[in-house]
């Protein structure tokens, strides 16, 4: 009954897919490489091992060295040892999440983002598909479906492979099970939600692909960069940084990144609540988007000031520090001269910045 | 059915005001031509009425209904824009399928008809397709979609002089079999006046005139006129005397509403040659923004 009140639009999702599809295969295949494989190879090379410590035991002997009786021997490879580790490493492997798992969650779904809404803007696809018979929300929301599959199938495809392996190996059964596969994909799909949400937004919020990209990173950053860089002033001016560190370590979970951390650190209804608004904040600022404004750096004229503002401040507090220590490598004194000069050097450079920004892509009516 | 109608449509766009009160009423089964010089707000009056831009003031009704996100009215709505922006890593075939999903009243023995005529390779990328091409496949896509309302934005520029004549020609085929209302811009005047019933012309955002063709037509015409004298003084100073041209003893008089008194009254002069001349779009158009007190020069057609 709700899918039938829901816009889905096969033609739409066709489109999108078609447009996007190839990020969703890339990614899988990745994902295969860098995770699947591994995991699902566990058992052969448990076995490899086996075999090959009963032809040539003497390779795998580990050599001992016992400090308190002055003596070193040698000790048999433990088999059981190893399988703990192997299981144990399986188990960390499922529940935290590796460089490769951290960059695709990050990026895939800004990535998928500004395929689905930057590119149309650019390209001003936007315009042919407002004078079709769909109505704005069928738009957006056929893209955000297609967004979410593009995100999720990757993750999906890799679990299935390493629940069917499971299947089809019973010694793989030792190593890891179902619900270990299961909690994985539990998991990354909770982060790909609440990365993918805040793609989203601004993809609302900004008029070109680069645009996009570029500040829906920035500000994934931001929170807590912004507070190290406040850091890193304060304790140019003498300050204790135990502040920034308390504020870090109270409300560092609460911030986007924290997404990334082992799960049992995650305020996790917190972060599905802020993924639930930001969609649809995504969906009102999509209503609003205007189309004359495809192209522009953002797309609200409102907020061009606010945008401003935001790069001369952090960029102001950036050259503070970095003159400071331009000024204590030259003259080897802490003066806070160089600071006041990095303070409005960077304040010119990032208002300059954000403007020519801005200028550059202001579109021409 | 397929009735154009702006309300009082005000817009600006980065911060200047593009369209000023402007109001504009294309009669269905009609096709309107609208004309004005570069920069006078075609393009953005053309993306205000089908629903690219929201208006900041007024609205756009076509068939008597909102245009804004009205699906209904969409789907019997075609818009050749004046760049064509399909989606590039398409192939032909496949932003064929797009249309078809979208549109219900697509049809695909017009769609064959059509591709024969314009000889697209269904295989090609888009992003392969000329401009021309691409002007070709929006217009075959928009007629297939078996449009009440067909809305182009220059659509013959880029084209060649056969595919541009096969155009114009369907345009007409479209109007005559199925009282589609097109409304058509084109700084091709020449092409207006072979095809448009009625006529708009725009200016610095504002709609000037809107007016039929025969109208139009009737109420400028030219004079050739011979003397064996000078011409008098009387003649020339006619109040329904747009403009008189000289070479030699031949004098061509543009009029305006009275041709009649003004003929009358050079038969008073025994003149050695009268004749009355139809006058072109493109001349008429200049003369009645000349006769609106705009300066010709700042006009490029």
């Amino acid at each position: 009954m709700c899918l039938k009140i829901l816009p889905f639009n096969k033609t739409l999702l066709k489109k999108d897919w078609k447009m996007t599809k190839w990020v969703a295969w890339l990614v899988a295949i990745v994902l295969f490489f860098a995770v699947t494989l591994g995991v699902i190879n566990t058992y052969n090379n448990y076995q490899r091992t086996l075999k090959e410590t009963e032809e040539h035991p003497e390779h795998y002997r580990k050599r001992v060295v016992d400090i308190d009786e002055d003596r070193e021997y040698y000790e048999d490879f433990d088999i059981e040892e190893y399988k703990i580790s192997l299981i144990d490493a399986l188990d960390d492997g499922f529940k935290r999440l590796s460089g490769t798992e951290v960059f695709l969650i990050v990026f895939v779904p800004i990535a998928v983002a500004t395929l689905l809404f930057g590119e149309e803007k650019r390209r001003k696809t936007f315009e042919v598909l407002s004078t079709m018979p769909f109505t704005r929300f069928e738009i957006f929301f056929n893209k955000v479906i297609i967004a979410f599959v593009n995100v999720f199938v990757p993750f999906l495809i890799n679990a299935l492979i390493m629940i069917v392996a499971l299947g089809f190996s019973k010694g793989l059964r030792e190593f890891y099970s179902t619900g270990l596969v299961m909690y994985w994909l539990g998991t990354n799909s909770f982060r790909l939600f609440v990365m993918l949400s805040f793609s989203l937004l601004f993809a609302t919020l900004t008029g070109t692909s680069i645009s996009q990209a570029v500040l829906t990173l920035i500000f994934f950053i931001f929170p807590i960069g912004f507070t190290l860089l406040l850091g890193m002033n304060m304790s140019v001016w003498g300050y204790g940084v135990y502040v920034i560190e308390e504020f870090l370590d109270k409300f560092g979970s609460y911030t986007l990144p924290a997404v990334l951390d082992r799960m049992e650190y995650i305020p996790i209804a917190y972060h599905i609540i802020c993924g639930i608004i930001m969609l649809i904040g995504a969906k009102l600022l999509f209503d609003r988007n205007k189309l004359e404004r495809s192209g522009e750096t953002l797309e609200f004229e409102s907020i061009e000031t606010f945008f401003k503002v935001g790069v001369a401040v952090c960029t102001s507090l950036l050259t503070g520090v970095l003159f400071t220590g331009f000024g204590e490598g030259i003259m080897y004194s802490s003066g806070n001269t160089y600071t006041i000069l990095g303070y409005i050097i960077g304040i010119a450079l990032g208002w300059l910045a954000a403007s020519y920004s801005i200028k550059l892509n202001r579109a021409k009516g | 059915m397929g009735v154009i109608r702006a309300k009082n449509i005000d817009k600006f766009l980065g911060g200047v005001k593009i369209l000023d009160n402007v109001n504009l009423n294309v009669k269905q089964g009609s096709i309107y031509g609208l004309i004005g010089p570069n920069a006078a707000g075609k393009t953005t009056l053309i993306k205000t009425l089908v629903d690219i831009y929201k208006p900041d003031a007024g609205e756009v009704l076509i068939d008597k209904e909102p245009i804004s996100d009205n699906k209904r009215i969409k789907s019997r709505l075609g818009y050749v824009s004046d760049f064509q922006y399909l989606y590039p890593t398409f192939k032909v075939k496949e932003i064929v399928e797009f249309y078809k999903g979208a549109y219900l009243l697509w049809n695909d023995e017009r769609y064959s008809q059509l591709k024969k005529l314009f000889k697209l390779d269904e295989n090609k990328k888009i992003k392969y397709l000329s401009k021309g091409m691409k002007t070709q496949l929006a217009i075959l896509l928009n007629l297939s979609i078996m449009p009440n309302v067909l809305i182009l934005d220059e659509p013959t520029s880029g084209l060649d002089p056969v595919i541009k004549k096969k155009v114009l020609n369907l345009i007409v085929d479209e109007v005559s079999t199925n009282e589609t209302t097109v409304l058509i811009s084109s700084h091709n005047l020449g092409e207006l006046e072979q095809i448009c019933d009625h006529i708009g012309i725009i200016h610095e955002g504002r709609v000037l005139l809107e007016e039929s063709v025969d109208n139009l037509k009737s109420s400028v015409r030219k004079i050739q006129v011979a003397f064996k004298v000078e011409i008098p003084e009387e003649i020339k100073s006619n109040e329904h005397i747009l403009k008189i041209e000289s070479v030699g003893k031949i004098h061509q008089i543009i009029v305006r509403d009275n041709l009649d008194d003004v003929i009358e009254n050079i038969k008073k002069y025994n003149p050695i040659l009268l004749e009355t001349i139809d006058m072109s779009l493109e001349e008429i158009f200049i003369h009645k923004m000349g006769g609106e007190g705009y300066v010709f020069e700042d006009i490029a057609l």
